[in-house]
């Protein structure tokens, strides 16, 4: 279906201009995708140098000032400017109006406005990286935060209250467009799960996010003004600051894992040739997550002095939360059963996401556990499940999506043999990087340390060295994806035989998305695709 | 819930794109000063008699005063969506100028009373003083009432310069069906920034009894 | 259609309210009713937001899923308080080891003020 007369969205306008000022979905999608590859890989840099520096026993590499700041710029970058705009603002711009049938979002120029936020917030940070860096780790606890840290903290948050912006105009543009702008017949139990992922997080990143931004207020005030709302000699709290971020931060990973979710409910139907089991389950179970994980905030204050009530009912509700994530895992599974599978790279990855994120879900639970908290908080027991659930989960399903609608935005094929072999290699050195630091946590060493006793040593080479592994897994994709722009074979429209309408229109499509409006289709998951449908 | 399962019969119409947008990003709005309340809460409970001192140096007669005029402005923007609606634009354009004049009015006064309360020493901060003696706890009550004020004026401020644009568009004919989409949009966010008002007036002013 | 917008005399009406409202709440506001100062103005003034959504921001009239967007903001700021509130109401409750004398010190006041020791 492929008409050689009118562009693709990439032709449309070949200017740096056409593209800084574009309104296209597609094109934001793209700028977004520069945006977030860059700071991960800074983000990647400070990991680099943590994983040097532990390495050894000894705090050799950097001064222990120098290392909180570098920790610090790890955590903060990761989540705010890579992780929550990862796969909604990069998937989600891109491929979520051409799945509805949709020419756009709901408010094209909002989400231009969103991307320059983004990019203002993510410039602010690295001016306070530049000038000395910010040694109070991504929490930003008090009373050190506001009281004894002399570091660029205000200029942190400021850039993180930008950013937030964004995340909000996002979810809200996404939002409308699923309620409003779908083709007609398109109900919402026709629809694919990632739009159903899309909508939750989009929930959460509205309703979420303004409760971070009051918080940074408060944050700056008390540390401009040392007005003491959270000190208690002013009459203030410690623990209103906590409350208040873990509030925003808790859902915070449910904005980071849910659209992963979606990604992976995309993928493993398609390369199973079957379709997705239990459709409604999965949908409500979208739902479910984003409700309840408004609930459990708590459970990161087991031991700040937080009432033991309220440890008890938090602590309850988190057991909770993990079971419509455990439905999920149970309907991927059950997907597999008597498919046809193929091993493509998006396959790899998202199969490597539901084994991953399984670990890392059910190592939440042993932290959910109040006389097991007790113990592991704060240690790298914490660090390894976080990091098996972003990096395991999240990451993994993020390169997933590159692999899998990578034909459809460049109009490009990967090298499959070389996209295979890094999603091997990165299963593997991810592996060997984060398990060691479950024992290590378990036996006591605590998270935030430079420099750690001899005993620990075997387990943190191991980590080093996995992440050594893992970062050349990581940099493989940016080698041959580079070099698929203008040596790889032109995909069709439709390469793997997916279901979804974003599948009926050229690869890559014209900047108007379809050239009339598509169809409905019956069922969401119509595989195995009859044989009329096969690619041409 | 029609909404949920697919297009259906309506007995009310599907919301515009603009409206739902804006109901939407007066959800958020909800959540950011309401976490603002939340810190207020929690604060007033560890200190009243702290909050209620500090209370008693507001000035309530600009405090309810301006509460009247935000109310007022509110009537102004419905009757401009209602005259619109009926085909006299240039009455909703006269509509929504009273509603600009009120909204300047509001942010004018509220300018004096910041003024008055920072020459007397209230705005937190090294030369903070009640009446000579530091209270810390009523230092936070200050600080609570600039940081949601301020807050506050910058999003009547805001609110101000679109209903401004707004009136002088109105009468063009070829864009009736948006601005009548528009307007009503507008309407809800002006709605809502009178509502944190209305919210926040008993929390600044009547927290101890004024004999 | 149940579906009717606002007219002149609606408004008229709602803005009468509404000030009525605010005279009430103002004049509530010179007696001295301990907790019920802060009931009466709060109660007062989440009716005058209401009438304001009601009437003003077209509630009466909205869809289903306007509503729901309206109300979900109030509803999980509930959530915040309400965990929240169980957390601090509790926390002299059983002193844990960790908690500093200071940290407790604004709830157990407060716990004596409120009930008379035995």
């Amino acid at each position: 279906m492929i008409d050689g007369t009118e562009p693709s969205y990439l032709r449309d306008g070949l200017s740096l201009r056409s593209w800084l000022l574009s309104t296209d979905h597609k094109r934001i999608a793209i700028l977004y995708a520069l945006a977030i590859t860059a700071f991960f890989f800074i983000g990647g840099a400070a990991a680099t140098l943590i994983r040097i520096e532990l390495a050894t026993p000894a705090g050799d590499l950097v001064s222990d000032d120098a290392y909180n700041k570098l920790f610090t710029a790890h955590g903060v970058i990761m989540v705010w400017l890579f992780l929550i705009p990862s796969i909604p603002s990069v998937v989600g711009n891109f491929v979520l109006p051409l799945m509805i049938g949709a020419r756009d979002l709901a408010f094209p120029r909002l989400n231009l406005l969103s991307w320059y936020l983004y990019v203002a917030g993510g410039l602010i940070i690295l001016a306070a990286l530049a000038t000395g860096g910010v040694d109070t780790g991504w929490t930003f606890y008090t009373p050190y935060t506001t009281m004894f840290s002399n570091s660029s903290v205000v200029l942190t948050l400021v850039g993180i209250f930008v950013t937030g912006f964004s995340s909000i105009l996002t979810g809200l543009n996404f939002i409308v467009t699923i309620h409003l702008l779908r083709v007609p017949g398109l109900g919402w139990f026709r629809l694919p799960l990632f739009v159903w992922s899309t909508y939750a997080t989009s929930l959460i990143l509205v309703l979420a996010t303004p409760v971070l931004a009051i918080t940074t207020v408060l944050l700056v005030a008390e540390r401009l003004f040392q007005i003491g709302v959270f000190d208690p000699a002013h009459g203030g709290d410690p623990l209103l600051f906590q409350h208040l971020f873990w509030f925003y931060s808790h859902p915070a990973v449910y904005i980071m894992v849910l659209p992963a979710m979606g990604v992976v409910s995309e993928i493993i139907p398609c390369f199973a040739s079957r379709s997705l089991f239990g459709y409604r389950f999965m949908a409500y179970a979208v739902l479910a997550i984003a409700g309840v994980g408004f609930l459990v905030w708590g459970h990161h204050m087991f031991v700040s002095g937080q009432s033991p009530l309220a440890n008890l009912v938090f602590s309850l509700l988190s057991f909770i939360v993990a079971v419509p994530s455990a439905i999920k895992v149970f309907n991927w599974t059950a997907t597999l059963y008597k498919g046809s599978i193929r091993f493509d790279a998006p396959m790899l990855y998202a199969l490597g996401f539901v084994g991953l994120f399984t670990i890392g879900g059910l190592t939440g639970l042993f932290l959910a556990s109040l006389a097991l908290d007790v113990h592991l908080t704060d240690t790298y027991f914490v660090v390894a499940h976080f990091h098996y659930i972003m990096v395991g989960g999240a990451v993994m399903a993020f390169f997933g999506a590159l692999h899998f609608w990578w034909p459809k935005v460049t109009g490009r094929l990967y090298p499959e043999g070389l996209a295979r072999a890094a999603a091997l290699i990165v299963f593997f050195g991810f592996n060997l990087t984060f398990f060691p630091q479950f024992l290590l946590g378990y036996q006591g060493m605590p998270r935030r340390y430079h420099a750690y006793p001899p005993e620990y040593t075997v387990l943190n080479v191991l980590s080093s060295a996995g992440a050594s592994i893992l970062a050349v897994g990581y940099l493989m994709p940016l080698a041959y994806f580079a070099w698929s722009l203008w040596r790889g074979a032109r995909a069709a429209d439709n390469p793997w035989q997916a279901a979804g309408l974003e599948w009926q229109t050229a690869s890559p499509p014209p900047t108007h998305n379809f050239d009339a409006p598509p169809r409905a289709p019956e069922v969401p998951y119509d595989y195995p695709p009859r044989p009329a449908e096969q690619n041409a | 819930m029609s909404f949920v399962f697919g297009p259906a019969r309506r007995t009310v119409p599907q919301p515009s794109v603009a409206a739902l947008g804006m109901w939407v990003f007066i959800a958020s709005e909800a959540l950011f000063f309401g976490a603002l309340l939340f810190a207020y809460g929690v604060t007033r409970w560890h200190s009243p008699a702290a909050f209620a001192a500090a209370s008693a140096k507001t000035d309530f007669w600009i405090g309810t005063v301006n509460t009247a005029v935000l109310l007022t402005s509110s009537a102004c923007v419905a009757m401009a969506g209602d005259r619109l609606r009926h085909g006299t634009s240039r009455a909703a354009e006269l509509w929504l100028g009273g509603a600009v004049l009120l909204g300047s009015l509001f942010l004018a006064l509220k300018a004096i009373e910041w003024r008055s309360e920072w020459t007397h020493g209230l705005f937190p901060g090294p030369s903070w003083t009640l009446d000579g003696h530091p209270r810390p706890a009523a230092e936070l009550f200050f600080a609570w009432y600039f940081v949601s004020t301020g807050l506050h004026a910058v999003h009547l401020a805001i609110g101000i310069a679109f209903a401004a644009v707004l009136a002088t568009r109105l009468s063009r004919a070829s864009e009736r069906f948006e601005h009548n989409e528009r307007l009503h949009a507008f309407g809800l966010y002006w709605h809502f920034v009178d509502v944190v008002w209305i919210v926040l007036y008993p929390l600044i002013y009547l927290v101890a009894p004024r004999t | 259609m149940r579906r009717t917008a606002n007219n002149p005399v609606r408004i008229l009406a709602t803005w009468v309210a509404l000030l009525t409202l605010l005279v009430a709440s103002a004049a509530v506001s010179r007696w001295h009713l301990g907790i019920g100062n802060l009931v009466a103005s709060l109660g007062i003034a989440l009716a005058k937001g209401a009438i304001v959504a009601w009437i003003f921001m077209g509630l009466r009239d909205a869809s289903m899923s306007i509503r729901i967007a309206a109300s979900i903001g109030a509803a999980l700021l509930l959530v915040l308080v309400a965990l929240s509130t169980l957390d601090m109401t509790h926390r002299a409750d059983l002193a844990a080891p960790y908690q500093r004398p200071e940290q407790l010190a604004p709830v157990i006041e407060q716990r004596h003020a409120a009930t008379p020791r035995r």
